[in-house]
């Protein structure tokens, strides 16, 4: 009756000759002067932001938010009085004056009918249980990766944004890329001959537990917010060494690692490349000799390893077929078995990995309505797949996965790890 | 005082005094067991294990609360039924309720759910909306009753969790409930109940019940409630009715309010249907459509062919926003029947027109597109003929390189330039000297540099076109040899890297200049020696930094051998007269630990000129590989200036007695010929020996080994950092005899 939103039609993807490179990352069809970009911009067209949980690498993202000249940014929640007063102060001096409000509590902020939409930058213990509460309020939203804590949360993720109809833009800027974005299509439309392996950085294998440490004095809570920050991770005293959010219960404290820390953006890329964004691996070994090798139903495997890779940067992705294999990473470049490949296409080269065009992706999808790069169905299946693959390291046993009903096949043990309780009064 | 000395004990569940009090350990220690409880397969066995009855011991105790915390953390793998009774009480306690819910949750069978039905009876609050949380979560047929008196608590965090876990649910009983609540005057009452029958409508039209579900959501439509809901229960009323909702949708598209009209192009994309698409190109098309570009984008999403004539006809009738959103819908809807069109208006006067259609000649998919794009050459007039050329060379046409080889040797300077370019992303190797010629001709431009930079890295035969680059050096003039030898350090292979390599060491000083910049930037490992050999002979020593630097870059990023990388460290630092370029060569061995690497450290630091810093790396270099395991800096200090003994591993075992695992070629890869080794996988054994031979049980490593000529033995508990020594002052150490 309706349709799969993961499944929008891009037949241009499917069927054509590859002439991605730089039309990858093209705005959208919307002329600017109907977006209101290059200049005077409508109060109609504005699109007013919130901050909520904004720290080194949100103030990243917001950069590139405020150089947008479509985006009003209006106020910033953090739980950390300090972050909020530094992004006030980012905020008022680039607007030259003193009207960005902060928040201690997201609810007080997401009450607020004039913000549009909001950047989620907390650690990834609160990405999902944000992302659902600003979905509830009526704000689209980018939110940064790892977006959730396990399979269940990846679902119910996607599931709000479906019900609520809101944009969600996850923060694997990388899909905005040209060079990645080349490669991807290389292997999507067969120009690498059949499609063998996708291969992915995950920096690290390592699986582990946030714990509990030793009680430390609560800072009031106008200078940080204990309560808040734990926020749907179980309780537990206050200790400064939890405080660093990027790491704190990443992967729900159980199976969290690299795999899903860097494997958010480079197996993310490997689903695209396998034409797997709505579907996940159904089989995933435990790691061995640092790499650990899934497989889809197609037959592709998906190998996470540590080593093996070309100079090309930072998070390398390598996709193989049976009459070639690209290459490419954070420096821009990438290296293709046959220079033929890149016949009738221009790949800007954009090293550095910025999240400028991923930013503008999700702003022109707010106004326009079309699922951005990154979508919550997009997400959902990467993280997914990262999940699983964690899940079967942790366990250290091969497990089979059911990308349909969302289940381990015959491993009980392995399905309690789909999902963990949240911590009152949060849920999702 | 030497590396054995300074061996720490090994990591056991009690952390390091500056740690966390539980740490990752705890999730290794939970593997074990796990083999056991699933080993038959299908459901979890209800056979309570020991690790099982530790936890509920652990529960039932007066342990810290961490010890209690962590305990419901590994009941989720290793709990049953028998330990649920135990993690009852525990919800009575607010800091260990949420802990205790994990547990519960992941159990989830019947003595899990009563439990928490258990705690809804008698708990307030936070802790009573988890646990209502957590019976939603578990979709608990059996708490309907207790929730629906729940909607009636005075606490409205309450309502809302049993709404929702109601909405979870979706039992009959429970729906009437939430529709009973959604009248209620309390609007906090109402939004909860709504939240909790859309949830329900979503479980029956996922199920195929669309009149339930349009039902419910219907009805929440009519009540006054936060618009978030209404917008969500529209969408769900739309999809309930399937293609009949198009009037709905319509009337979403004509709102003035904007969360509505953009409820209604996401829905535009959702609801599938023929009788849909042609609505929204209908309503595209109507005088009183608002934005319609935003509707020609929701079309050409929806991929119905349907759309394709009233796309074309927009797309040749309709202006601005609308005519440039129809012309890129078709490429991404349309066919080969499009063609004429759109050739017609990539000739148009209005750029943005013609770029658009430019655009979608270049996507529109199809062999036959190429096909039938080629004869339309003949007869073309000027505009059409630019319009074709740049519309072959975005396609990567080849079969109009013929076509285009005739328009760059005609008199029409607009039509040579736009072929040129065109040629560059078609050409083959047998067109590379018409580029060539372009290139170097009197009318040589950056265009047609470009050109034939585009074609000459495409290049499968690329040693063939890196001579006809070399050659062409000869005739151009002096910018367009630059680029050429740019263009031969893109091309790479042995022959474009040995004349590049030669002119970097020519005394062509502006070449010179060009070729050590490409060849210092030379994308594969063999531009070594080439730059080694310049940093050496660079009499001046103008370029020396620049080779050095490009060497080094070999050595550090590049897939070599380790020992290879400590070897060009070596060179470098032979070489280097900065101190900066030395700190990165020692970055390589810091970065590739090895045995030659640590040679060339401990040699390096008996060096004046390298002795600090090469007694920073060294640290680095053990910090790296023992973490805080053994004392880095005086372990450096030590080596520094001295000499490694020999080390070679006879054989390896891991695992318990009775179950154990070869594992001497794992070692020795990790070991590589060092006193220590550097396992993978934050040096847990399990990790790095490909698994766990005895799950659960406690495991050694046994190793077996030479060390200047004395053979020892050593033994190591699991994850325990592993250092081969002599053995003087080690209790490990359980036999010596000479070897060889």
């Amino acid at each position: 009756m309706f349709q799969n939103r993961t499944s929008l039609p891009r037949r241009k993807f499917l069927k054509t000759a590859l002439k991605a490179g730089a039309a990858a990352v093209a705005p959208t069809v919307i002329p600017g002067s109907a977006l209101g970009k290059n200049g005077a911009v409508a109060p109609s067209e504005r699109i007013v932001l919130g901050g909520i949980g904004i720290g080194n690498r949100g103030t990243y993202d917001l950069g590139c938010f405020l150089s947008e000249p479509d985006v009003q940014f209006v106020a910033v929640c953090d739980v950390k009085a300090a972050r909020r007063t530094a992004v006030k102060k980012i905020a008022d001096q680039k607007y030259g004056n003193s009207d960005c409000d902060t928040y201690r509590d997201m609810r007080d902020l997401l009450t607020r009918e004039d913000i549009d939409a909001v950047l989620i930058a907390t650690g990834p213990n609160w990405h999902a249980a944000a992302a659902v509460l600003a979905a509830r309020a009526g704000k689209d939203m980018y939110c940064e990766k790892p977006c959730t804590k396990n399979i269940v949360q990846s679902l119910e993720l996607a599931a709000t944004m479906r019900r609520t109809g809101r944009i969600f833009q996850a923060g694997t800027q990388r899909r905005n890329l040209p060079h990645f974005a080349f490669a991807c299509e290389l292997a999507r439309t067969g120009r690498l001959g059949k499609l063998k392996a996708v291969h992915a950085h995950p920096a690290g294998m390592s699986t582990g537990s946030s714990g509990w440490a030793q009680p430390q004095p609560e800072p009031d809570k106008e200078v940080v917010d204990w309560d808040m920050y734990l926020g749907p991770a179980a309780w537990r005293p206050f200790n400064k060494a939890h405080l660093d959010g990027f790491n704190f219960e990443k992967g729900g404290g159980l199976t969290g690692g690299g795999v899903l820390e860097w494997g958010s953006h480079c197996v993310d890329l490997c689903q695209w490349a396998a034409n797997a964004d709505s579907t996940a691996p159904v089989e995933y070994n435990p790691p061995q000799d640092g790499r650990i090798v899934a497989r889809y139903a197609d037959g592709v495997e998906l190998v996470i390893r540590e080593d093996g890779w070309l100079p090309l940067g930072s998070c390398p992705v390598r996709f193989e077929g049976e009459t070639g294999w690209v290459e490419a990473g954070d420096s821009g470049k990438m290296v293709l078995s046959s220079p033929e490949l890149l016949a009738g296409s221009k790949v800007e080269e954009i090293g550095g990995y910025p999240a400028t065009f991923h930013v503008r992706d999700f702003l022109d999808s707010v106004k326009s309505r079309r699922p951005p790069k990154a979508s919550a169905d997009v997400a959902c299946y990467g993280h997914i797949a990262c999940h699983a693959a964690n899940i079967a390291a942790f366990l250290n046993r091969k497990l089979y996965f059911d990308p349909e009903k969302h289940e381990f096949i015959g491993d009980p043990i392995a399905n309690r790890l789909r999902s963990e309780a949240l911590r009152a009064p949060w849920r999702i | 005082m030497n590396l054995h000395d300074l061996r720490r004990g090994s990591d056991g569940p009690v952390p390091r005094s500056s740690r966390l009090l539980v740490t990752a350990v705890a999730g290794v220690l939970l593997v074990g067991a796990v083999a056991v409880a699933t080993a038959a397969g299908g459901a979890v066995s209800q056979q309570v294990s020991a690790e099982e009855r530790q936890l509920i011991a652990v529960l039932q105790s007066d342990a810290p609360k961490a010890e209690k915390a962590i305990s419901c953390k590994r009941l989720v793998v290793h709990g049953t039924s028998a330990c649920t009774s135990a993690l009852g009480p525990l919800l009575d306690d607010p800091q260990l309720v949420s802990w205790a819910r994990i547990a519960l949750e992941a159990i989830a069978d019947p003595s899990a759910a009563a439990v928490l039905r258990d705690g809804a009876a008698r708990l307030e609050g936070r802790s009573l909306v988890g646990v209502i949380n957590s019976l939603g979560v578990l979709r608990d047929q059996e708490a309907v009753a207790l929730l629906t008196t729940r909607l009636q608590d005075n606490d409205a965090a309450v309502v809302a969790a049993a709404a929702v876990a109601l909405g979870r649910i979706g039992h009959p009983d429970g729906t009437d409930a939430l529709r009973t609540t959604l009248a209620q005057v309390d609007a906090a009452g109402r939004s909860a109940a709504a939240a909790g029958c859309i949830l329900a409508a979503e479980q029956h039209l996922a199920a195929g019940q669309s009149a339930a579900a349009r039902e419910l959501y219907d009805q929440v439509r009519q009540v006054d409630v936060p618009q978030q809901q209404v917008l969500e229960a529209t969408r769900g009323a739309i999809l309930a009715r399937g293609a009949d909702g198009r009037a709905m949708l319509l009337e979403l598209l004509r709102s003035t309010n904007r969360q509505q009209f953009d409820l209604g192009l996401n829905i535009a994309r959702e609801l599938s249907g023929r009788e849909v698409t042609i609505a929204l190109v209908d309503e595209m098309l109507s005088e009183g459509a608002q934005r319609p570009e935003l509707l020609a984008m929701v079309i050409a999403d929806r991929d119905d062919e349907a759309a394709l004539p009233a796309l074309v006809r927009a797309a040749a009738t309709r202006s601005g926003p609308v005519q440039l959103v129809a012309i890129k819908a078709i490429a991404e809807v349309g066919d080969v029947s499009c063609l004429d069109n759109l050739l017609e208006l990539a000739t148009a006067a209005d750029a943005g027109v013609r770029q658009a259609a430019l655009g979608a000649l270049e996507t529109l998919p199809g062999d036959d597109v190429d096909a039938e794009l080629l004869p339309r050459f003949a007869g073309a007039d000027a505009a059409s003929l630019s319009a074709l050329a740049e519309v072959a060379g975005r396609r990567g046409l080849a079969a109009a390189n013929p076509h285009l080889v005739k328009l760059i040797q005609g008199s029409n300077d607009d039509l040579r330039a736009v072929a040129t370019t065109a040629l560059g992303e078609t050409a083959r190797l047998e067109h590379l000297g018409i580029l060539i010629s372009q290139a170097t001709g009197d009318t040589g431009s950056d265009r047609a540099v470009a050109a034939l930079r585009s074609a000459s890295v495409r290049m499968a035969e690329r040693d063939v076109c890196a001579k006809q680059l070399v050659s062409a050096l000869s005739e151009a003039n002096g910018p367009v040899r630059s680029a050429i030898i740019e263009i031969l350090g893109s091309v790479g292979g042995e022959t474009a890297l040995a004349r590049v390599a030669e002119i970097a060491r020519s005394d062509d000083e502006q070449l010179q200049d060009v070729a050590s910049r490409v060849l210092g930037e030379w994308m594969t490992a063999d531009a070594g020696p080439a730059l080694l050999s310049l940093a050496t002979a660079d009499v001046d020593k103008k370029y020396q930094v620049r080779a050095l630097r490009g060497y080094l870059r070999i050595a550090r990023q590049f897939q070599l051998p380790k020992s290879e990388r400590a070897k060009m460290a070596q060179a470098a630092l032979e070489v280097a007269q900065r101190d900066k370029e030395r700190q990165l060569a020692l970055e390589v061995l810091e970065r590739y630990p090895c045995r030659k690497a640590f040679e060339v450290a401990i040699a390096a630091a008996d060096e004046p000129a390298t002795r600090e810093a090469a007694e920073a790396t060294l640290h680095k270099m053990l910090e790296r590989t023992f973490e805080d395991a053994i004392d880095a800096e005086q372990t450096a200090a030590h080596l520094a200036g001295g000499q490694l003994p020999d080390v070679r591993i006879i054989q390896a075992s891991y695992g318990t007695d009775e179950k154990q695992k070869d594992v001497t070629k794992a070692l020795r890869s990790h070991a590589g010929g060092l006193p220590f080794a550097v396992l993978s996988g934050g040096g847990k054994y399990n990790w790095a020996f490909g698994g766990d031979p005895a799950p659960g049980e406690e495991k050694q490593l046994r190793v077996k080994f030479v060390i200047d000529g004395q053979i020892k033995s050593a033994v190591f508990a699991e994850n325990e950092p592993v250092l081969l020594h002599r053995g003087d002052n080690s209790a490990k150490t359980s036999e010596t005899s000479n070897g060889k």
